[in-house]
């Protein structure tokens, strides 16, 4: 049976996360969780020690980018075979958890992401907000071009990695903004994707970190940041 | 060939060994690291020298083909000046990369010990049980 770790990066996230945490107790006999805080202020780590999930607690804000490669960290130092990076902000919905681990069992892929825009099967209810849409379609766009495979839903947070493709993850990981770069360093390097439909929800508390501004950016960052891909030695 | 007058040149010279004497004293207080502080202090003191010694100022001026001294100057603080930015943006990335591992060793460990105190407090309360 293979040994799955939930890692939850949250900044920031008290209700959100204790929402997200009393839904997945029904989760707890066949996967493990782990919370990575990062440098919260609020009460994010106790939230999750009180449903006694261990904490991964970060002394600095590292970004999303430094709290899900520290989840990465720990599952490879506690032999874990498959990761779900899981969003703290309650977007994600356990009951995809399985579809998502189903892939990387049968061996079919090394990471799997729960995309809200496959042609298929759309999630129709999301609404995305236009700056966040028009970041998307740039960074889906560039790495069509820069691979030739078409993720429809890069930005998505909800994914599944087995061993090999997390700890190659471990030991590098784009900081900001990194569900896009990690897909070119995935696909660069030979790793195996696959996209499942799923639906997500809108986020009820808490900030997104897509305000104006780093709406605005974002396309800069992922352009640098993929030239910094193709610029790197490959290390696998 | 045009050279610095002789009020600049000292002016100058003065200016920059005045910086020289800041930079020694930033490093004996402890404010600031000698490795980081090599460059800087090396090209502080090339441009005392040039500035202090005319006929060195001269020989540059004609080395490097420059119409004035003036802008033999500017040219060589461009390219000193691109290459400290560049060391120092390096120091920088190799820092915040050692910043972040440590960062995270640093989390990792204290779950590591919340699992070990919790073992712990779980046995303390078995023998005392028995």
């Amino acid at each position: 049976m293979m040994k799955v770790l939930l890692i939850i990066p949250a900044f920031n996230e008290e209700e959100s996360l204790a929402k997200l945490l009393a839904e997945l107790e029904q989760y707890r006999k066949q996967y493990d969780i782990i919370v990575v805080d990062d440098a919260s202020v609020d009460k994010t780590t106790e939230i999750a020690k009180s449903y006694d999930v261990p904490v991964l607690r970060l002394a600095a804000n590292l970004g999303i980018g430094g709290a899900v490669q520290t989840g990465f960290k720990y599952a490879v130092r506690n032999g874990y075979d498959t990761v779900v990076q899981i969003d703290g902000d309650g977007q994600h919905d356990p009951i995809w958890i399985e579809r998502l681990i189903e892939p990387i069992s049968r061996g079919e892929a090394d990471c799997v992401i729960g995309s809200r825009y496959t042609n298929n099967d759309p999630d129709r209810a999301y609404r995305t907000p236009v700056l966040r849409r028009i970041g998307m379609h740039f960074s889906t766009r560039l790495l069509y071009l820069a691979t030739g495979v078409l993720i429809t839903d890069t930005t998505s947070g909800l994914r599944s990695l087995d061993h090999r493709a997390f700890e190659y993850f471990s030991r590098e990981y784009p900081v900001d903004h990194p569900e896009a770069e990690a897909l070119l360093m995935l696909l660069n390097t030979g790793f195996k994707l696959k996209e499942i439909p799923v639906k997500m929800r809108s986020r009820q508390t808490g900030n997104s970190l897509f305000t104006l501004i780093p709406s605005v950016v974002y396309p800069f960052r992922v352009l640098v940041g993929f030239l910094e891909v193709f610029l790197r030695i490959k290390r696998k | 060939m045009g050279t610095l007058s002789i009020p600049l040149r000292w002016a100058g010279a003065v200016i920059i060994f005045l910086f020289m004497v800041y930079t020694l004293m930033l490093i004996r207080s402890n404010k600031l690291n000698a490795q980081h502080a090599t460059s800087w202090l090396i090209a502080e003191f090339f441009l005392f020298i040039l500035l202090a010694f005319d006929p060195i100022s001269v020989s540059i001026v004609r080395l490097i083909g420059a119409n004035n001294a003036f802008s033999a100057i500017f040219l060589l603080a461009v390219v000193w000046g691109i290459a400290l930015i560049l060391d120092l943006l390096v120091r920088i990335s190799e820092l915040s990369n050692k910043l972040r591992a440590v960062n995270q060793e640093l989390g990792l460990l204290s779950e590591r010990f919340d699992r070990l105190q919790q073992s712990l407090m779980t046995a303390d309360s078995d023998n005392k049980t028995k």
